[in-house]
């Protein structure tokens, strides 16, 4: 039966699953726990986790920059501009005082994030989060209103539904030809 | 030799590691063994994202070796370094030396000493 894991080992698992890249997640655990007990040999395991939450903290940045070279394509750093081009147009057009038109508001949300989440589909989410995030951002910071903050909402609707139409179709298409 | 084969003073600091612990090499012992050599504080982190980058450009390459008890049940990447490693080390080092040959060091010791 494995070990009851404390909060910060959790916290630290967390971490590594977004800044790792997938093929170094299991070796570096590994060498992480081994590292906190050749530096702390006489502490406690609560010790030595919280050693280890500080050591994936002080590695993320460079574990994250060497994920996206190793694992995010330039169509998905591509597509990233262009999502983050389009958020913030529409950040500012929605900052306009004389702009009052919410509905194509929410449809150029959904129909720009569902587009660009069926170019790069691995991850619907950070799409998602660059063409709806920069709205409520400007809101908060500007007007302090969080109730654009809905826009993330659309956002990931429309990059979930062009993903998993993607998504479909690759399945279908590869049922459709075996082999 | 291409202008960017040229190593980084981590990468070189990295592959001596890995020379010197005769392809035994992997994320711990590597680190350990920079941070003795130089006296320099090192991230996990930033020996693995530099090992990748050595991987992709030919330099090193790994293998997962077997699960052991103080990892936690988790294995070992062992690294070893490739001939165009070497290679590319020998001549990163060689560089140096060729600036360093014949110049006066004085002006790179600390003021009064």
């Amino acid at each position: 039966m494995p070990a009851p894991r404390c909060w910060s080992d959790r916290v630290a698992g967390a971490l590594l699953a977004l800044v790792t890249a997938r093929r170094h997640r299991e070796t570096f655990w590994g060498d992480l726990v081994e590292a906190s007990a050749l530096c702390l040999p006489n502490a406690a395991e609560r010790a030595r986790s919280r050693w280890r939450l500080r050591q994936v903290m002080r590695s993320a940045p460079s574990m994250m920059l060497n994920r996206m070279e190793t694992e995010v394509t330039m169509r998905t750093r591509i597509v990233m501009v262009v999502a983050l081009a389009i958020g913030a147009f529409l950040a500012y057009v929605d900052s306009r005082p004389t702009w009052d038109d919410t509905g194509v508001e929410v449809l150029a949300l959904v129909v720009c994030s569902g587009i660009l989440a069926a170019i790069a589909p691995r991850r619907p989410w950070l799409i998602a989060l660059a063409v709806g995030g920069l709205m409520p951002l400007q809101s908060i910071v500007m007007r302090h209103s969080f109730a654009p903050l809905v826009a993330i909402g659309f956002a990931l609707v429309g990059a979930y539904i062009g993903a998993g139409i993607v998504r479909a179709v690759r399945s279908l298409t590869r049922a459709g030809h075996p082999g | 030799m291409a202008k960017n084969d040229l190593l980084g003073v981590f990468e070189q600091l990295v592959l001596l590691a890995l020379v010197q612990l005769d392809d035994q090499g992997y994320g711990v012992s590597v680190c350990r063994a920079v941070e003795e050599r130089t006296g320099r504080k090192v991230t996990l982190g930033a020996v693995y994202a530099t090992l990748d980058r050595l991987e992709r450009k030919g330099y090193v390459r790994s293998r997962v070796g077997e699960p052991t008890a103080e990892r936690g049940g988790r294995a070992k990447r062992l690294f070893r370094v490739e001939a165009a490693g070497l290679k590319s080390l020998r001549h990163s080092l060689e560089t140096v030396e060729r600036m360093r040959a014949g110049m006066a060091l004085g002006r790179l010791r600390p003021e009064g000493a």
